[in-house]
């Protein structure tokens, strides 16, 4: 008995010392809940700072143009980087479109958490907030301004899925994309929705940004969402939709009222012209990140930080010959942007450490005697593969309306448009008119100036598509864009590789959604 | 009374004599009184003194003779001689873990307990390393041989998860540890390692054993011995294995670019090229014969009531790359004691170790593994020999060669920049206690009550830098356009796991033929995990010393992009808690039964999924012990079984030589972080999406097995056959991009793996002159995933499909060239020749994954007349993984930039129609190597482990010096490999060649003295 009772002490004292529930009630320290996360309209604006605007961008959009279709040539350094893709091998595996798919939908995921969670706050509109330095406005302005930026971000996104992953835009009865205005249960499985649907969520985010939205004043303005991004996005929407009447209003509405015009040549200084703090040039200052210029919406990537380095697609080190180049500039594209004496396009695209060698074709070590080094990203001071990601510019608007203006057959006012650009980047002289003796001429001469002007912002893919059949171009590679001479440099501009497949890590997880024709 | 003590003692007297065997006196047996604690040891001429009475009986033992008793009559001098006995037949008291521990012949389990002498003094930092070969159905595959280090991969009856750690439990003298970072244990130290396989024995350790569990037990001195002393010394060296690449010498390679007309070859004669006689080593380069040794030192000692063990070690390993290597210094002192009475005993074990390792920036960032400028396994063998070594004295002669052009031989440059010394110093320090203190008391005869209490700690302090005179820094300095460059980056851990289990215990002995154990536990977990981090950009190299701390440049503000010093922290607290009891029962040696109930709770999951119940039966029935196998040839005959489930928390596997359970701690809760958002301002970010119902994953398994002993104890053996079945798998369970994530950790699916393991021993000759035993097992796993939530893997390299084996290669076969144009062929999903495959659809099920299906071992063991030589052979089959050196030694694209190999001399070309792709195949770098199956190669492996041979000097010539025994012998490691794989290493458990460093061939010699 004695000793049960020594038993039940000891036993006692032992379990009281360590017999606790903090080994397996732990939450770990710093860690915060959604439920304590949103409180204030301020918290809102940081959501939608880190969430939102950190999630969005287009560097898989601009690498599939770059890669896929006749941007890029094979740089002397490229150790297998990008040959699969490169080599028209574009399928469900492809990683830029798994990381495509996954980068829009994560934004609007994050935008509607954004707005389940303002539901929880009300914001007082006998309060001002000062959104910028000395600008004051309600918080029930300020909190319908976050939601218009988050909205228009989400337009966007909407925009990009559509545009890729459907395979026709102008038809609203299309497949589209999957389609949701809330946050996904975390086993949801969503079938695809038609291009309309889509676009009417779209066009209903617009609005609301449109008539809600705070355009920030600060020289960084542009680098979120404003009047003028929104514009810009509806006039390409409707441009791809081929509403050419909505197209060219809301194209002219930003030429006109954006404030902006055209990016000039000049004046130009060799001297200084690459130099990427001290250039004066004002269209080399767009790339370096010195100036606006003519840039409608930007995305933002800092020095400081470990945001994404664009130029690192194409180079190891830095953006030179010498700096690990796996990628360079195609060949014609480069001949291309070369072929108008003073088109300022050709300086300010290649980097000087090019090696230019006239005799590519015949040079078996082309590969490595011709390196054309792509410099639309030049870098940042101690960041040299990080730029700006220019998503629309003024340019663009101007090619809208030209096209707006081929599609009502009005050939000599689309040669107008095609002259102020040439114009504008021409440091030496004024460009002659061009003429069109048809639709199609035309088509083709927009979509070439078009692959000057946008190459390497991730445009060329979606022009081959939308108007490689009417221009009768297709993908136009230069046969040393390879290592091997002996390989395809096109595929018709009507492949079913124009459309891009739903990517097989989105099958994985929902198994029913629907495979876009030519993918097995 | 007082008259009754003398007498008693008048009739106590001294009785002496002497021990000897067939061959002379034998130092070191033991002789005790019977029924006292009387006890004394021979001394090194054999001779013994002992006080006993008339009528009592002296036991005369020694381990490895049979025991004899004598009964002490009125003489008082004895001459005693043992004859050598079967030690088959020695009580082998096997540890099950907690308060277990069996004989062979009463354990219900399918285990496998290896001794100290095959894990003593082998070259190795991990004791992991050792035990290759030794256990059936526990395959140990080494994926670095960089000294220290703790890629090693562990898996007992094949994995059974997907995703989670498939690292079996390793319990430290009763303390369980998390990880399998073994290098701050002196593998002397051990005394014997038990590898628990089937439920029976591992369902105690619920909440980790599923993977299998090995438990491990140190040195301990003996009551009332003397003290003994042994002193280890072994020295040896290091070499690189070759591979079989037959990467090209310069003249072959400036042939092969001269027929691809790229490169300097493109530029040179044929007789120039005859003539060329820069011929560049790089292997001998980048690495060198390197120096091995160890020293150990142990002391045992045994009073009446305390016995200790201590030890100090030392042990180095040079790393083959001159900039590595591995020291590392470890004190042991290991105590028992008991009270007079015996009702109380404790003991404790406490180990200290220190350990600096010199390590490669690819040790631990995977990011470089296939990098040609910072993994001198590339430069090995992609360097180009036509450049000579050592043309630039310093970083900055490199820079303003080559800028940061890294094409042609530039990157060997940098390579050998890189492997200067101080060019990127890294070196990781740890400190570790591991220390436990149990006590137990006997509350009744039957009843005892324990406690045991246990820390590991490890504090782990690693500097890794870019000196700012290395080619690196001032690359990267010149391309920020900055006056300095160069980082440092100083971290500390500290990993510190407190285990506490209280026992009771039962037990009981009913008329010498039932006997019941039961005890019930409680086991209290918890651990702290903190680390900081600094790292200073911008280093002055007048002044910069690693670690030092000196020749930080200070941030200035009107530079804000540069010299920005940047800190990190983090915390994490983790634990469990278990309820378990365990109940066996065992009838008059014939048959037993066991079994075991757990309660676990993990921090790691809520609610209804917070507690797992594991539990499991087993049974077995000594079949010799009938009266029908009375007569038999059978010394022993038992057949077991057992059933039972265990549990798994640890989600995430682990990196090598973290701990498991400090990973996935907040999966069950949305979670949103704050830090730098858009533009560098401030954010609130989505930084965890919850899986509320994540859940334990449950193991279930069945162990059939026989145990035996034959033919006069010439055989042994054990056969087990078992089927184990994983439930709520953690696999990645796929979702939809709507929900912002592919892939979320979670229970999907469930996988088995059955198979048959055998062991095998036998004593071909046993006496004195000459003993020959030789031993085998091998292990047959057969992994199949039975269920999954995993729908269309067309295009993955590798897939997990239902009724397949899990991870197999899913590949487009290669078939040869095309004999018309010297392109490559393929077969497409129809059977049909292709020269352009489809990367999704003709991709085919191979049938294949890269964890072997069979594996074993198996070697002798022999003396002769004080000779010894003792060999292990480990072996590994049906293992296949993609060589993606090899195919990047054929990558065509890379001639002219990079050394391939000399097979590329016979390509095809029309004049040579062979069946090695032609130099300017069209196809010839389309398809990656994990497209195509060309470079899928069978990893198996018979490899000769070990091999020892030695000699212990006769007592007879030792007599007269201190010395009680001498034993030289020199040894062998990794001598040589039998494999198809033609990289460096096949023992490796990685899908792809590249990331290994390979397994070093090690010749060492020793010495072992004891006084």
């Amino acid at each position: 008995m004695k000793s049960i009772k020594s038993l039940i002490i000891i036993l006692g004292l032992i379990f009281s010392v360590s017999s606790c529930n903090d080994a397996t009630d732990i939450i770990q320290d710093g860690e915060l809940g959604n439920g304590n996360t949103f409180r204030t309209v301020n918290d809102l604006a940081q959501f939608l700072n880190g969430s939102v605007y950190s999630s969005l961008g287009n560097t898989n959009e601009i690498m599939i143009s770059a890669s896929f279709t006749d941007e890029c040539g094979i740089g002397p350094n490229n150790g297998g980087q990008e040959l699969e893709l490169h080599r028209f091998n574009l399928n469900q595996t492809t990683g830029y479109v798994s990381g495509m798919w996954i980068g829009h939908y994560t934004v609007i995921n994050r935008v509607n958490r954004l707005i389940e969670a303002s539901a929880l706050i009300t914001p007082n509109a006998a309060v001002d907030v000062e959104v910028e330095p000395g600008v004051f406005i309600s918080e029930v302005d300020y909190y319908n301004a976050i939601l218009a930026e988050a909205r228009a971000v989400r337009a966007y996104s909407y925009f990009q899925l559509l545009s890729y992953f459907s395979t026709d835009l102008s038809d609203d009865s299309a497949l589209g994309v999957m389609l949701f205005d809330y946050v996904p249960a975390i086993d949801e499985k969503l079938p695809r929705s038609t291009n309309g649907e889509v676009f009417a969520l779209i066009e209903s985010d617009l609005a609301f940004a449109d008539s809600n939205i705070y355009n920030r004043t600060a020289a960084s303005g542009y680098k979120y969402a404003s009047s003028n991004m929104i514009a810009a996005l509806r006039a390409r929407m409707y441009l791809y939709r081929k509403n050419y009447t909505l197209a060219k209003q809301y194209a002219q509405q930003v030429v006109t009222s954006s404030g902006l015009s055209l990016t000039l040549a000049t004046p130009y200084v060799a001297a200084n012209f690459y130099n990427e703090t001290t250039t004066t040039n004002p269209y080399r200052r767009i790339w370096a990140d010195l100036s606006q210029g003519e840039v409608l919406f930007a995305l933002s990537r800092p020095a400081g930080g470990s945001w994404g380095n664009i130029a690192a697609n194409f180079f190891f080190n830095t953006t030179s010959a010498t700096g690990g180049a796996y990628l360079d500039m195609g060949r014609n594209l480069f001949n291309e942007l070369r072929e108008v004496n003073g088109d300022i396009r050709g300086l300010a695209f290649v980097d000087p450490t090019s090696l230019i060698d006239a005799s590519y074709l015949t040079n078996p070590a082309y590969n490595t005697s011709d390196v054309l080094v792509i410099d639309k990203y030049p870098g940042k001071p101690t960041q040299p593969l990080r730029s700006d990601i220019k998503i629309f510019r003024l340019s663009e608007m101007y090619f809208i309306l030209a096209e707006c203006a081929v599609a009502e057959n009005q050939l000599a006012t689309a040669a107008g448009y095609i002259k102020n650009i040439r114009d504008a980047r021409n440091r030496l002289s004024a460009q002659p008119l061009p003429s069109y003796a048809d639709q199609q001429q035309a088509w083709a001469d927009i979509l070439k100036e078009r692959r000057k002007e946008l190459c390497f912002e991730g445009h060329r893919y979606m022009d081959i598509k939308r108007l490689g059949v009417a221009a009768n171009k297709s993908i136009d590679r230069n046969i040393t864009d390879d290592l091997i001479l002996s390989l395809p440099t096109t595929i018709p501009n009507n492949d079913h590789r124009f459309t891009l497949p739903i990517p097989q890590d989105e099958i994985a997880g929902n198994p029913t959604i629907q495979q876009n024709p030519g993918y097995n | 009374m007082a008259f009754t003590m003398q007498f008693s003692f008048a009739q106590e007297k001294t009785v002496t004599g002497v021990v000897s065997d067939k061959t002379g006196p034998l130092p070191g047996a033991n002789i005790i009184v019977k029924g006292t604690k009387n006890s004394t040891q021979t001394d090194f001429d054999g001779k013994f003194s002992i006080k006993a009475k008339q009528g009592d009986v002296l036991v005369v033992s020694f381990t490895g003779y049979s025991t004899q008793s004598i009964s002490v009559t009125a003489a008082s001098n004895y001459t005693v001689t043992l004859t050598e006995g079967e030690t088959l037949k020695e009580v082998v008291i096997v540890s099950e873990g907690y308060n277990r521990a069996r004989t062979k012949a009463t354990t219900t389990s399918a285990l496998t307990t290896v001794t100290a002498e095959v894990i003593e003094n082998r070259p190795n930092a991990s004791f992991l390393n050792s035990l290759q070969g030794t256990a059936p159905g526990a395959s140990i595959l080494s994926s670095s041989g960089s000294p220290g280090s703790a890629k090693i991969d562990l898996l007992i009856r094949g994995a059974s998860s997907l995703n989670a750690s498939t690292d079996p439990l390793i319990v430290i003298d009763g303390v369980p540890t998390n990880g399998n970072q073994f290098r701050s244990l002196n593998q002397n130290d051990i005394e014997t390692v038990s590898i628990l396989r089937d439920a029976a024995a591992t369902s105690i350790y619920g909440n980790r054993g599923a993977n299998g569990v090995l438990v491990i037990t140190t040195k301990q001195g003996k009551f009332g011995s003397a003290l003994k002393i042994t002193y280890d010394a072994v020295t040896g060296v290091n070499v690189l294995p070759k591979n079989k690449y037959n990467m090209s010498n310069s003249r072959q390679v400036l042939t092969i670019e001269k027929r691809k007309n790229t490169g300097l070859g493109a530029t040179l004669t044929d007789a120039e090229i005859a003539a060329y006689d820069v011929n560049t080593n790089w292997r001998e380069e980048f690495f060198g014969v390197d120096v091995t040794q160890q020293h150990n030192l142990g002391l045992t000692f045994g009073g009446e009531n305390i016995s200790t063990y201590s030890s100090f070690g030392y042990f180095k390993q040079g790393g083959m790359v001159p900039t590595t290597d591995f020291q590392r210094f470890t004190f042991r002192n290991n105590i028992n004691g008991k009270s007079n009475n015996g009702k109380f005993t404790y003991n404790s074990q406490l180990s200290l170790a220190y350990s600096r390792r010199n390590e490669l920036n690819q040790e631990t960032n995977d990011g470089v593994n296939n990098n040609t400028i910072q993994n001198p396994l590339h430069g090995a063998t992609m360097g180009l020999p036509y450049v000579a070594a050592n043309q630039f004295a310093t970083g900055q002669d490199l820079y303003n060669e080559i800028g940061t052009d890294f094409s042609g031989p530039n990157d060997t440059y940098v390579l050998e920049d890189i492997l200067k010394k101080n060019s990127l110093p890294s070196w990781a320090d740890e400190s570790a206690v591991l220390a436990n203190i149990s006590a137990s008391y006997k509350l009744t005869k039957d009843l005892t009550l324990s406690n045991k209490f246990g820390i590991d700690f490890k504090q782990n302090n690693r500097v890794f830098a870019r000196a700012p005179w290395s080619y690196l820094a001032i690359a990267v300095r010149e391309s920020r356009g900055e006056e300095f460059g160069g980082f440092e980056r100083i971290s500390q851990s500290k990993d510190f796991t407190f285990t506490n289990i209280v026992s009771l215990g039962y037990s009981k002995k009913i008329k010498e033929l039932h006997r019941i154990d039961a005890n019930v536990y409680m086991e209290y977990m918890k651990s702290h995990f903190t680390s900081t981090s600094q790292t200073q950009n911008g280093l002055n190299p007048l002044t910069y010393a690693p670690g030092a701390g000196t020749g930080y440049i200070a941030f200035n503000s009107a530079n804000p992009n540069s010299y920005l010093p940047s800190v990190s922290a983090s915390k994490i607290d983790a634990g469990t808690l278990s309820y378990f009891a365990t109940l066996d029962y065992d009838y008059n040696d014939k048959y037993g039964f066991g079994a075991v109930i757990r309660r676990d709770a993990t921090y790691r999951f809520v609610d209804d999924f917070k507690w797992g119940t594991f539990w499991s039966v087993s049974g077995r029935w000594n079949i010799d012990k009938e009266k029908f196998m009375e007569g038999s040839t059978f010394s022993m005959l038992k057949l077991r079984a057992s059933y039972g489930t265990q549990g798994n928390q640890n989600i995430i596997a682990p990196g090598y030589g973290t701990n498991p359970l400090l990973l996935g701690t907040s999966i069950v809760r949305d979670l949103n972080a704050t830090g730098a958002g858009y533009n560098n301002d401030p954010g609130i970010f989505v930084s965890n999406i919850a899986n509320t119902s994540l859940r334990w994953e449950e193991i279930s398994q069945a162990n059939i097995g026989l145990d035996f002993i034959l033919l006069n104890n010439r055989i042994e053996g054990n056969i087990d056959i078992y089927r184990k079945q994983t439930e709520k798998l953690y696999s990645d369970i796929t979702r939809s991009a709507s929900t912002s994530l592919y892939s979320q950790t979670g229970n999907n699916g469930g996988l088995r793996n059955s198979g048959v393991e055998l062991q095998l021993k036998y004593n071909v000759f046993k006496n004195k002159e000459l003993d020959l035993q030789l031993f085998a097992n091998m292990a047959y796993n057969k992994n199949e995933i039975t269920s999954l939530l995993e729908t269309d893997q067309s295009g993955n390299a590798t897939v997990n499909l239902v009724g397949q084996m899990a991870n197999q290669w899913n590949l487009i076969p290669y078939v040869g060239v095309n004999q018309a144009n010297g392109n490559l062929l393929f077969l497409d999903a129809d059977g049909n020749v292709t020269e352009n495959p489809d990367l999704v659809a003709d991709r085919r099920l191979t049938g294949k994954s890269y964890i072997p299906v069979y594996q074993g071992g198996f070697g002798f063991n022999s003396t002769y007349k004080g000779f010894f030589l003792n060999t292990l052979f480990s072996w590994t089959k049906d293992s296949w993984r993609v060589d993606n050196q090899l195919a990047w030694a054929y990558n065509v694209d890379f001639i002219g930039d990079d050394n391939v190999s000399s097979d590329l001399l016979n390509a095809w070309t029309a004049a040579n129609p062979t069946n090695f792709p032609a130099l300017n195949a069209t196809n010839g770098s389309t398809y990656g190597s994990t497209d195509t199956d060309r470079f899928l190669y069978d990893s198996s492996f018979l490899r000769f482990k070990n091999l020892t041979f030695g000699y212990n000097f006769p007592s007879a010539f030792l007599k007269g010096t201190f010395i009680q025994s001498l034993r030289l012998y020199v040894q062998g490691e990794n001598l040589y490999t039998w494999t198809k794989w033609r990289g460096f290493d096949p023992e490796n458990t990685q899908l792809l060649s590249v990331t290994a460093f390979p397994n070093p061939k090690t010749v060492s010699f020793g010495a072992s003295i004891r006084f």
